[in-house]
């Protein structure tokens, strides 16, 4: 038999117990199919304003994807291999030469990958239309999706995975021919010795992690580049050291404490997660920065999705709006009124309100735009109730302004600002000198008129109103607004309804449709990461039960119960998926906590979905890791 | 007065499916309480079978077994596990010491399963350790140590739930003489000073003259059996008379 067909048979002989390695490497390969073929969809092209955030943003995530499938491959590729030890250790015994076996695993790691990677092209390709149909859905696009089949893509993903295979194979070959016969074979049952703890890096650990925490928490308010990175240096080192000697030291601790080591499986569970270590401390470490990643990355793309669907309302209150003269022109709304009845929408809201364009004005506080808008209270109230805005009752009651202050309703389309908060400026307009009290967020022109806009009483505003311009506001709310296309373009027609009309189905193709795309394709992307991490936990876990697996037959000789076995081993990986978990949420926590601070929005509900998303996702593999755990040590 | 084990034509059989062959085929003993039994005979006579099935490891496919008059195979798996975890102990040819637990941690682990309170555990471990000559090296990693501490580190483990008896196979098989003859004579100190039974499998001669009874297996079936009566010298020569006259090959046995 030549090298080849050893590698072959071989492949062929374990192919059910690669099943979870190569389902991992499938996955990938799907993955990354996906994510290239959904930029040459005809059915995403034809909607042409998503177009070229699709490419921006896939292109931007595909690269993400693949500095991170790489690291993975490379990963579990070496856990697989450290499994595979004892098996290449009695290839070694039959005489054959190292060389030669590492040609054999080289061969048979290619084999692998390539059954991966046709695999992986397939399903990817079977799931490709349930992935743009969602993409589709997520970023609210108005497309029928097709079965589509991207050569392109295909050819990318696949020469892209045959490169890294190949390299994969090429350092296995080395770490085998390199190897002693002698390691291989102890690989499994190598002497484990009580790791060596520093206590000076335990100390700097949390040093560490302090300094980063609190760089981290400043970047939001002050130099953002530099305090991050910071952070994140300071962080990713403190993990490290915190996983490499600070947690050893306490797990030392707990060994001394007898009354809780001497209780049930304590023992068995501390004393193995204790001598573990020293090995698994850098996988676990990693673990913990990639899950913090993940979840921040998450609660990102979650917290601006829901920013945006939040604010939605505040931006575009209306389906159409536009200006005219305080007057009024009973024709032109009529003529609109009667373009909307002759389509198949319905109306379902007008509203119509006077302002004032105040357009000097002096004031030491900067309003972040120079135009500034007057409206009376009473209007204003009326505008919240008939939009229903949630909060209408309370702004009215908490708000009224007294005669001489102003509200400010801040302008809309403002993602970063300070609301709901006493600024007490003072600004002078011509005849009158206002007191500016509460600035706050709330819908009432929209983006059809894109300006700040004072809230006065209703006597202030007929003061103001003999030194500047008034003007009417239209808006209104039809049935489906997001399919007014049509409706549209005929409103444009219209003379001189065209200089101010602003609506929807415009807006909506520009900015929902982003924010849309960057969550579903952010959110996916943590999806795989997510299953990724977990996966390698997955590999540590069972190459932990192969050295375990003499620890457990002696303590079952000794009149263990295989109840006591179970509950030993549920403890100890339990430990050791937690502890990443809990410290990457820790640090995430930290890190949302500066972006809460920019965007002035409370991140706390999409941060507990991302981690409750990660948790049930390890939740589910530490169930089965255990269930493989225990047949691995059980089995005789 | 009262036998701690009693069996009663105990057979077991291994193989399956027509071509299975009887490794113990009915056999009768009942140990005393206090008893240091020991079982010889030539590889493969089924001493290690009968220990396993005496110390509950193994069930035998007939006959019975009664452990201070407790039918053993009228227990279930659950119940023996504890079982044997309160009542019996062990000790191993390959001394079976986790690696990864301190002297003191290895010596605690059965009461510390059994969730006894720490306190009165570190007690045992303290007079355990003493009395075996290894309360000097608690704080050591089996690595750190001898062979022979190592087996006493063993002893002390399975001395530590205060068991009725002591199974121990082969417990000298990787020691050197030196050390073989410091663990029996604290074997031996063990089972007069606490009253512990021990039955101990050995090929050894000399290992079987500390003991002071000896049945002879052979062909799944007591063939001979010695008492001690007077001095451990003459015992052995009494031993070694039996193995030649038992017809193989004495050097075998060695
Ligand atoms: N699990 C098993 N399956 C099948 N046959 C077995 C099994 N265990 C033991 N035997 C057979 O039963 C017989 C008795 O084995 P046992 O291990 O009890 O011998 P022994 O007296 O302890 O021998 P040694 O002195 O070599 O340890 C042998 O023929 C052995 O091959
Ligand atoms: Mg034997």
């Amino acid at each position: 038999m030549n090298s080849f067909s050893i590698a072959f048979t071989n492949l062929k002989n374990n192919l059910k117990a690669y099943g979870v390695y190569l389902t991992a490497m499938i996955l990938s390969v799907a993955v990354y199919y996906n994510f290239l073929a959904s930029k040459d969809h005809p059915d995403i092209l034809k909607a042409e304003a998503a177009f070229d955030y699709v490419e921006g943003t896939s292109q931007a995530v595909s690269f993400l994807l693949l500095v991170f499938l790489i690291f993975f491959i490379w990963f579990s590729n070496s856990f697989f291999l450290s499994l595979r030890k004892k098996e290449i250790g009695i290839f070694a015994f039959m005489g054959i030469s190292n060389s030669q076996i590492g040609l054999i695993i080289a061969i048979e790691m290619l084999f692998q990958g390539i059954v991966a990677i046709a695999a992986g092209l397939m399903a990817g390709m079977l799931f490709g239309k349930l992935f743009m149909m969602l993409l589709a859905r997520v970023a609210l696009l108005n497309v029928k999706i097709t079965f589509f089949i991207s050569g392109s893509a295909a050819l990318e993903t696949g020469i892209t995975f045959l490169v890294i295979f190949f390299l994969v194979s090429v350092k296995g070959y080395f770490e085998i021919a390199k190897s002693k016969l002698i390691d291989l074979f102890n690989a499994a049952r190598k002497e484990e010795l009580p790791p060596k703890v520093s206590i000076l890096k335990g100390v700097f650990s949390l040093l560490f992690l302090g300094v980063g925490y609190y760089a981290g928490v400043q970047a939001g308010s002050a130099n953002f580049l530099v305090l991050s990175v910071t952070a994140v240096v300071f962080v990713v080192w403190g993990t490290y050291w915190l996983f490499g000697s600070f947690l050893s030291i306490i797990i030392r601790y707990l060994i001394t404490k007898k009354q809780i080591l001497y209780w049930g499986v304590n023992i068995v569970s501390l004393s193995n997660i204790a001598f573990r270590m020293k090995r698994s401390y850098r996988v676990l470490a990693t673990i913990a920065v990639l899950a913090a990643t993940t979840i921040t990355a998450f609660g990102t793309v979650t917290s601006l999705y829901y920013y945006v669907k939040e604010t939605h309302g505040i931006e575009h209150p209306y389906s159409f709006s536009y200006i005219i003269g305080a007057t009024g022109d009973e024709k032109l709304k009529d003529q609109v009124k009667s373009i909307i009845h002759d389509s198949s929408h319905t109306i379902l809201l007008e509203e119509q309100s006077r302002f004032l364009l105040l357009d000097k004005y002096t004031s030491n506080y900067n309003f972040s735009n120079k135009m500034l808008l007057a409206v009376k209270f009473s209007e204003f109230e009326r505008v919240l109730k008939d939009l229903k805005f949630k909060k209408a009752d309370q702004v009215a009651l908490k708000y009224k302004p007294s005669s001489g202050e102003a509200l400010f309703v801040e302008k809309p389309g403002v993602m970063f600002s300070l609301s709901d908060q006493k600024i007490e400026q003072d600004i002078q307009l011509y005849g009158t000198r206002l007191k500016v009290t509460t600035n706050i967020k709330a819908p009432l022109f929209g983006s059809g008129l894109p300006a700040a806009c004072l809230v006065v009483t209703d006597r202030d505003y007929a003061a103001l109103e003999q030194d500047y311009m008034e003007y009417q506001f239209n808006g209104i709310i039809v049935s489906r607004p997001e399919k007014t296309e049509t409706l549209t373009t005929k409103l444009f027609a219209v003379e001189p309804l065209s200089q101010s009309l602003y609506t929807y189905s415009y807006a909506y193709k520009q900015k929902f449709e982003y924010i849309g795309i960057v969550y579903f394709l952010g959110s996916f992307m943590c999806l795989v990461f997510i299953l990724a991490t977990a996966s390698i936990m997955y590999f540590k876990t069972l190459s932990d039960a192969l050295v375990d697996k003499g620890k457990y037959e002696i303590l079952s000789k000794i009149g263990m119960s295989e109840e006591e076995i179970a509950k030993a081993v549920s403890k100890q990986v339990g430990i050791s998926f937690a502890l990443p978990l809990v410290i990457g949420s820790i640090h995430s926590f930290f890190a949302i906590r500066s972006l809460q601070v920019i965007m002035n929005y409370n991140l706390l509900i999409p941060t507990l979905i991302s981690v409750l998303a990660i948790a049930l996702v390890y939740c589910v593999f530490y169930l089965a890791v255990t269930k493989s755990f225990l047949r691995i040590i059980l089995s005789s | 007065m009262s036998f701690v084990i009693e069996t009663k034509d105990l057979k077991k059989e291994y193989g399956s499916k027509g071509v299975s062959f009887p490794a113990l085929d009915g056999v009768d003993l009942s140990v005393d309480k206090g008893e240091f039994l020991g079982i010889m005979g030539p590889s493969g006579a089924g001493k290690t079978t009968l220990l396993n099935l005496l110390s509950t490891v193994d069930k035998p496919t007939s006959g019975k077994i009664l452990f201070e008059g407790l039918d053993l195979g009228a227990m279930k798996d659950k119940e023996l596990a504890k079982f044997r975890r309160n009542n019996v102990g062990f000790i191993f040819q390959d001394f079976n010491l986790l690696d990864n637990m301190s002297v003191e941690d290895n010596i605690a682990l059965p009461l510390a399963l059994s969730k006894v309170n720490h306190k009165e555990i570190g007690q045992k471990v303290l007079e355990l350790s003493t009395f075996f000559g290894i309360d000097l090296h608690l704080k050591k990693y089996p690595y750190q140590l001898s062979g022979g501490q190592k087996q006493r580190v063993a002893a002390a483990r399975a001395m530590i739930t205060s068991p009725s008896v002591i199974f121990a196979d082969e417990p000298t098989g990787a020691l050197d003489s030196k050390s073989s003859a410091e663990l029996l004579q604290c074997l031996s100190s063990m089972n007069e000073r606490y009253r512990t039974t021990v039955i101990m499998v050995t090929h050894d001669a000399f290992a079987a003259s500390y003991c002071k009874k000896i049945l002879f297996l052979k062909d799944g079936k007591i063939h001979a059996r010695l008492d001690k009566n007077e001095s451990r010298k003459e015992l052995f020569h009494r031993i070694l008379d039996l193995l030649a006259a038992m017809g193989g090959n004495t050097n075998e046995l060695f």
